[in-house]
């Protein structure tokens, strides 16, 4: 008896958790988004702002995904690529991506998605060309892989909003981080 | 068959929550005794992750002495879950349920509570009455 | 207890995680990076940055603090008061016209609380002269939170999104309103009442 795929694990823990509506997560991101333009003067400082949010949702976010999807450690880079794009994209954004691009020392990929529940009816304003509107989820991917002791950069590089065909973020390997062994006093 | 008592540890060796029900050598120092009982699981983890004949398994998941039984069960995220129950639960498989506190119980009421800061001890009431409930529920209990 | 299946839909979980990180930027300041070392978050816009001056005495400080906290919660009730006028749009799209104020409340009882919280309003009163109390006994966006004396206040943090929300779909379905909620805890767990009070013109 063969295990399942990874996107019968996605498609199962999608179908178990309480859902809501695409349109209220996308309405909420665009409406935070539009205000966070409104607050910094510099789009990059969006950018950021939209990443540290992001992290700090996904360091909470891991656990949830862990606990719901029932996945054990990953054993490779590659595993987790897998993980992320057929499990978590689909678990919390009800969405698959594709894991494709590898570097030749395998510690960067990328993930592909066509579509994206946070951009739904979105329109980037003109005068932010600039902005990675859903950097959100880089942040997301970057706390939850450091909860795992990986330390990784996580960046757009395409934007169905900014004209691309597609949407693409591209996660690096920097550092494995090993486990601390408990301090001891004096 | 009886629980003793629970610990969850978080990867840097914080104790997040320490519950007891019934527990016949009074504690000295509870921060000593999490101290040891953090310290002790690193080391026994550790150990038997080397005797293990595949590297990426043999995590303990318990051990159990004339006494009492060790329940153990960690998160790829280091969060460590441990249930001390009287030795005649030794052959429960109590793990499985240690992976539903963490699920039923960490996720929905200390993860998903904004007002939880991770890391720091959980020390809400809705948490630990959640907790405890589940643990009487259990057959061990 | 999901999506309609002609619906996209996402985990109810990302709502939740992305609500709590909306409230932590509007009322405790910016976040930055939880995994970098401390450092001073960009710069906000001038008109934005809360004042900075210490009064001279405690009341004053207090009051002070009192403001800046209602100017916060303002802020993230204006953000919920869009989402609630852009959602409501959506939602009555397809139904006909709303006729008085109170099938308006009972839209928002029903539907509208079905989209954004999964269930209905448990108990709906109102006193026939403009005030309206709706009730949710389980309160989803709290349903993980109990009532702690250290952190007495900053549930009804949480509530401050959802009241925007509410007004700004009734608002927009035609009764202007003002809304505020109650917390009232029950055992170890919140009970949650939203106030909508009709604003005459």
């Amino acid at each position: 008896m063969s295990r399942p795929s990874l996107q019968t694990v996605g498609e199962a823990a999608f179908a178990r958790c309480d859902r809501v509506s695409a349109e209220l997560l996308a309405l909420t991101y665009g409406t935070f988004v539009r205000q966070l333009l409104l607050d910094y003067e510099k789009v990059a400082d969006v950018n950021a702002q939209l990443d540290a949010v992001g992290c700090n949702i996904g360091v909470r976010l891991v656990e949830d995904f862990l606990a719901k999807s029932k996945i054990a450690a990953c054993n490779s880079f590659a595993h987790t690529a897998d993980v992320i794009a057929k499990v978590a994209f689909k678990m919390f954004l009800g969405v698959t991506a594709n894991v494709t691009s590898w570097s030749a020392d395998r510690n960067t990929f990328s993930l592909l998605f066509d579509d994206n529940p946070l951009a739904e009816f979105t329109e980037l304003p003109e005068q932010c060309p600039d902005l990675w509107y859903s950097n959100v989820l880089c942040g997301v991917i970057r706390g939850a892989l450091e909860m795992l002791n990986m330390k990784v950069g996580c960046t757009f590089v395409r934007c169905k909003l900014r004209g691309h065909d597609t949407n693409e973020i591209r996660v690096s390997l920097h550092e494995l981080l090993a486990e601390q062994p408990p301090q001891a006093d004096d | 068959m009886a629980v003793y008592c629970f610990y969850l540890f978080d990867r840097t060796g914080t104790c997040l929550c320490y519950y007891e029900w019934n527990r016949s050598r009074s504690l000295q120092d509870a921060s000593d005794d999490q101290k040891n009982m953090f310290g002790m699981l690193f080391a026994l983890r550790n150990f038997s992750v080397k005797l293990s004949p595949d590297p990426a398994k043999g995590v303990p998941t318990f051990f159990v002495t004339d006494v009492y039984a060790l329940h153990y069960f960690e998160t790829p995220t280091g969060l460590r879950f441990v249930l001390i129950t009287s030795h005649d639960c030794g052959s429960v498989d109590v793990t499985r349920h240690l992976t539903d506190i963490y699920a039923e119980v960490y996720v929905e009421y200390a993860i998903k509570n904004p007002l939880y800061v991770k890391g720091s001890k959980i020390d809400y009431e809705l948490f630990l009455s959640k907790l405890d409930s589940y643990v009487r529920s259990l057959p061990c209990f | 207890m999901h999506a309609t299946s002609d619906q996209t839909s996402v985990s109810e979980s990302a709502l939740t995680f992305l609500h709590a990180q909306i409230v932590d930027y509007h009322l405790r300041g910016h976040g930055g990076h939880c995994l970098d070392p401390p450092e001073s978050p960009p710069e906000v816009a001038a008109h934005h940055s809360a004042p900075s001056t210490m009064p001279q005495d405690a009341t004053a400080s207090e009051n002070q603090d009192l403001a800046i906290l209602a100017a916060k919660r303002k802020r993230l009730d204006a953000l919920g008061n869009q989402v609630g006028t852009r959602l409501v749009e959506r939602l009555a799209l397809h139904r006909s016209r709303l006729e008085n104020h109170l099938d308006m409340v009972k839209f928002i009882c029903k539907d509208f609380w079905e989209a954004v919280f999964n269930k209905h309003i448990d108990v709906l009163r109102t006193n026939h002269r403009g005030l309206y109390v709706l009730t949710d006994n389980e309160f989803r966006w709290l349903s993980s939170v109990s009532p702690t004396p250290q952190h007495s206040g900053l549930p009804e943090d949480f509530v401050v999104f959802p009241c925007g929300l509410i007004c700004g779909a009734l608002t927009t379905l035609g009764l202007p309103c003002r809304v505020t909620a109650e917390l009232v805890p029950v055992q170890s767990a919140y009970k949650c009442s939203f106030n909508v009070q009709m604003i005459q013109n």
